[in-house]
C-alpha cells in the first residue's frame, strides 16, 4: 500500500471564513510538521479540525466558497486534492463509487495505477481494514461502522506522502477501532507517511503518535510532544473538553428534568413497548439497472426479544452491522417486522394499535424521538431552531422554551439562526438529539448520540438521556460509547443480529 | 443475452431501431419488423424477473401519438394513428428494456475506454447517474425522519400529496448537498489530478466488446432494415 516519500507541511496564518460567516472556523493558524512525523489533533467540537484537514488535503475552497488567508504548503507546494489520502467525517458522503471494489479502486485509477497492481492493492487495502464484504458489494448497503472502514480502505490504498484521518473509528466497536488504529499504525510503519489524525478519543491513538495539537475555536492552543502537552496543559486540555487519557469521565451534565420529560407522564419502571421474536429484512437496492439475480433479502436482526421500560436508559452494543440501528428503527415503527411482533402497550399505545408501523406520521412523532446515525436526517427548515420547533408545531405542543434551553445547554444556541447543514459533525448531532426530545416523546431512540462530542458537550448528551429518563421517558440507545453504557440501567448486545447478552 | 451486453451496444441499438422508427416509408415493413422485435426482445432479455411495468410510460406515449393523431387528422384515419404509434413503438419500448441493462459505472468504463471519452466528464456523469440511483434509497430514509417528525402524510390525499411535495423538496434539496459532498469526496481521492499532471487515468475494470454486443446490434440492424425497406419490397412483391 502507501509508499513513496513522506511530505511535510507547512502553515502560516492560515485562516478561513466561510461564505455568509463572520467568524474565522480557522484563525491565523501557524503549524510545522517534518516530513514522516504522527500528529493527533484534538479539541472541542466545532472547533475547527475537520476543516484544518480539508485545507491540508487541498479541497478547502475548492467546493465550498469562503475566504482563504494565509499559506498552506504540503511537501513544498500548495496542495492539491489527491495528493494526500483524506477520510472524511461523514463515510456515507466520501462514497465515490457504486461498489466496494470500485470505491477503494478510485483513487488508484486517478493515480494510473496499472490495473493488476490496482486490484492486488484493493484487495489488500479492503483486508487490512478488516472488511470481508467482496469488491461487488454495494457501497452503500452498509453499516455506519462498515462505510467507516470502506473510506479507510480507499484513503491508504494509493501512495500518499500524508495520511488525513477525520475521527476514523468514531462509528466503531472497541476491537475494530484497534484493528483499523493497527491498518494505520502500518501504513505509516517506518516513516514513509506523515499522519494528521483528528479524534476526540486520543488515548488509542498515543502510542503511535509524536505530537498533540489543540485546537480550540480555530486557533492552536497547545502543541507539542504528546506526554508534555498532556503533562503541562491537562487542567486546559480538560476544560476545552479534550477526552485527556486517565481522567475519570465525566460526570451525566445535571440537566432539568422538565426539559425533556414526556408530554404524557410515566411510572417509571412500567413497561411501555415490546419487541417479540423480532426478525427485520432489508433489500439491497440494485438500482435502475435490471440484475440477474433478484435482489437479495438480508436479515438485519433475526428473533430479537426487547424490553423498553419507562425511567430506564437501555444500551445496545455490539460490532458495525450486528442490527442496531435496525432494530432501533423496528422500534420507533420505522421499519416493519418480516415476523414476530413490535407491541406497545397501553400506556404508550394510549388507545391507538399496538404495532407502531401502523402509527400515522403524527401518532409516530407524538410517542417517539429518534436520533438517526446521519444527524442532518432529522433536519426540517432553514433555521436550527424553525427544524427544532418543527415536531411541537405539527403537534400543537408549545415547546419554544424548552426549545431555546436545550439549545443552550448543548451549546448551539448561538447557531440558532444558521441553517441546520452549516454545523460541524458534533454540532449537527447535539441538534439531532434537542430535536428528538424537545417535544417531549415517551420514547427516545439514539442511534450513536455521543459520535463527534468532546468531554463537555459528551456530558450534556449523557445528561439528557439521564434527565428523559428520570422524568418517565424510556430510552433506547445504540452506541459504541463504553462510558455511555457505564450509565445505562440496562444492557442488550447484538451479534449478527441476534441478541447475545 | 441483454445481460451480457455493454452499455454502448445497448445504446447503440436502441438508436439503430430509432433510425428505423422515423425513417420507416410505410406501415406495411414497420409492422413486420415490429412484430419481429415483439417476438425477439422478450427472449433477449433472459431469466430472471423483469419490471415490464416500466414499461407503462412508453405505452402511455404511444396511445397518446396514435389517439391525438386520429384526433386532429382530417379525414380520420386508423391506419395513420396506428403508423405513428407504431414508428414510437418501435424504439421507444425496446430502448426502455435495453436502458434498464445499462449500469452507470459499466457505462462509464465503456465511455471512458473504448470511445475516449475525456475522463472527467465521464466521471462527473456517472457520479450523476449514480446519484439518481441513490433516489429511491434517500426517498425511504427521508420518508422515515419526515414520520417520525410528524411531517409524513396524514390519511387525507391533500396531507399525501403536500407531504409528498415537501419531501420530494427536500430530496432535491439533499442532493444538491450530497453533490457537494461527493465533489470534496471524489476530488480528495485525485479527480482532478490527472488533468492537472497530464497523467492519464487507469481503469479499474475493462471494457470488452462481446458476441453478445455484435449480435443485438446485427439484430437491430435487421429489424431496422425491414422497417426501411420491408414497404417498397412488399409492395413490389404484391404488384408482380
Amino acid at each position: 500500500m502507501t509508499t513513496g516519500a513522506p511530505s511535510g507541511i507547512c502553515l502560516r496564518g492560515l485562516s478561513w471564513t466561510p461564505l455568509g460567516r463572520r467568524t474565522a472556523v480557522l484563525d491565523g493558524i501557524d503549524l510545522d510538521i517534518a516530513p514522516g512525523e504522527r500528529v493527533l489533533v484534538t479539541g472541542p467540537s466545532g472547533g475547527g479540525k475537520s476543516t484544518l484537514l480539508r485545507a491540508l488535503a487541498g479541497v478547502l475552497g475548492a467546493v465550498e466558497d469562503g475566504e482563504l488567508a494565509g499559506t498552506v504548503h504540503v511537501g513544498g507546494a500548495r496542495p492539491q486534492g489527491g495528493d494526500s489520502g483524506l477520510l472524511l467525517q461523514d463515510p456515507v458522503a466520501g462514497v465515490v463509487a457504486s461498489t466496494a471494489g470500485r470505491d477503494v479502486a478510485f483513487g488508484l485509477e486517478n493515480r494510473a495505477i496499472p490495473r493488476g497492481e490496482l486490484w492486488r492493492r484493493v484487495d489488500e487495502s479492503l483486508a487490512a481494514v478488516g472488511l470481508d464484504i467482496g469488491r461487488r458489494h454495494p457501497s452503500l448497503a452498509l453499516s455506519g461502522g462498515q462505510s467507516q472502514r470502506l473510506g479507510l480502505a480507499g484513503v491508504i490504498a494509493p501512495p500518499a506522502g500524508l495520511l488525513l484521518l477525520d475521527e476514523p473509528t468514531s462509528m466503531l466497536d472497541d476491537d475494530a477501532a484497534a484493528q483499523v488504529r493497527a491498518a494505520v499504525a502500518d501504513v505509516i510503519g517506518g516513516r514513509r507517511t506523515t499522519l494528521v489524525v483528528v479524534d476526540h478519543r486520543i488515548d488509542g491513538w498515543l502510542p503511535m503518535v509524536d505530537r498533540l495539537v489543540v485546537l480550540v475555536g480555530g486557533r492552536i492552543v497547545a502543541d507539542g510532544p504528546a506526554s508534555a502537552v498532556l503533562r503541562d496543559h491537562a487542567a486546559d486540555l480538560l476544560s476545552a473538553g479534550v477526552w485527556v487519557p486517565g481522567a475519570a469521565d465525566p460526570p451525566a451534565a445535571d440537566i432539568p428534568p422538565d426539559l425533556c420529560s414526556p408530554w404524557f407522564a410515566h411510572r417509571p419502571g412500567e413497561d411501555l413497548l415490546l419487541a417479540e421474536g423480532l426478525t427485520v429484512e432489508y433489500r439491497l437496492r440494485s438500482g435502475l439497472r435490471v440484475s440477474r439475480t433478484p435482489p437479495s433479502a438480508a436479515v438485519a436482526i433475526r428473533g430479537v426479544d426487547l424490553r423498553v421500560v419507562a425511567g430506564e436508559v437501555h444500551t445496545l452494543r455490539g460490532a458495525s452491522g450486528a442490527g442496531k440501528s435496525t432494530l432501533l428503527a423496528a422500534v420507533a415503527g420505522l421499519r416493519r417486522p418480516a415476523s414476530g411482533r413490535v407491541r406497545a402497550l397501553p400506556p404508550l399505545a394510549r388507545g391507538r394499535a399496538p404495532e407502531p408501523a401502523g402509527w400515522s406520521s403524527r401518532e409516530v412523532a407524538e410517542r417517539v424521538g429518534w436520533v438517526p446515525q446521519r444527524p442532518g436526517l432529522t433536519v426540517a427548515g432553514i433555521t436550527c431552531r424553525a427544524s427544532v420547533l418543527a415536531t411541537g408545531h405539527v403537534l400543537a405542543r408549545d415547546i419554544a422554551g424548552r426549545a431555546d434551553a436545550l439549545l443552550a445547554r448543548l451549546g448551539i444556541a448561538h447557531l440558532a439562526g444558521r441553517h441546520p447543514h452549516s454545523l460541524s459533525g458534533g454540532e449537527a448531532r447535539r441538534l439531532a438529539l434537542a430535536t428528538a426530545v424537545v417535544h417531549g416523546p415517551d420514547l427516545l431512540v439514539l442511534d450513536e448520540p455521543t459520535v463527534g462530542q468532546d468531554r463537555a458537550t459528551w456530558a450534556v448528551v449523557a445528561g439528557i438521556a439521564r434527565a428523559a429518563a428520570a422524568a418517565g421517558t424510556a430510552v433506547v440507545a445504540a452506541t459504541h460509547d463504553a462510558s455511555l453504557a457505564v450509565l445505562a440501567d440496562a444492557r442488550t448486545t447484538l451479534d449478527a443480529g441476534r441478541v447475545v447478552a | 443475452m441483454l445481460a451480457r451486453c455493454g452499455p454502448l451496444s445497448l445504446l447503440g441499438a436502441s438508436f439503430v431501431l430509432m433510425v428505423g422508427g422515423l425513417g420507416a416509408p410505410g406501415p406495411a415493413g414497420l409492422a413486420l419488423a415490429s412484430g419481429v422485435l415483439l417476438v425477439a426482445v422478450p427472449l433477449t432479455v433472459g431469466p430472471g424477473r423483469f419490471p415490464w411495468a416500466r414499461l407503462v410510460p412508453g405505452l402511455l406515449a404511444i396511445a397518446s401519438v396514435a389517439w391525438s393523431n386520429w384526433l386532429l387528422a382530417s379525414p380520420r384515419s386508423w391506419e395513420a394513428a396506428g403508423f405513428a404509434g407504431l414508428r414510437i413503438g418501435f424504439f421507444v419500448l425496446p430502448g426502455v428494456v435495453f436502458a434498464s441493462f445499462v449500469d452507470p459505472a459499466v457505462l462509464g468504463d465503456h465511455l471512458g475506454q473504448r470511445l475516449r471519452l475525456p475522463a472527467r466528464p465521464v466521471l462527473a456523469a456517472v457520479a450523476a447517474l449514480q446519484r439518481f440511483e441513490r433516489f429511491g434509497a434517500d426517498w425511504e430514509d427521508l420518508g422515515r425522519a419526515r414520520r417520525v417528525r410528524g411531517l409524513g402524510p396524514s390519511r387525507s390525499p391533500v396531507s399525501a400529496l403536500r407531504a409528498g411535495a415537501a419531501q420530494a423538496m427536500g430530496l432535491l434539496v439533499g442532493a444538491l448537498r450530497d453533490a457537494t459532498d461527493s465533489a470534496v469526496a471524489m476530488e480528495a481521492r485525485g479527480f482532478s489530478r490527472p488533468a492537472r499532471t497530464g497523467t492519464p487515468r487507469t481503469w479499474a475494470v475493462a471494457a470488452p466488446w462481446t458476441r453478445a454486443d455484435t449480435a443485438l446490434l446485427v439484430g437491430c440492424l435487421a429489424a431496422t432494415t425491414i422497417a426501411l425497406a420491408g414497404t417498397p419490397v412488399l409492395a413490389a412483391l404484391a404488384g408482380r
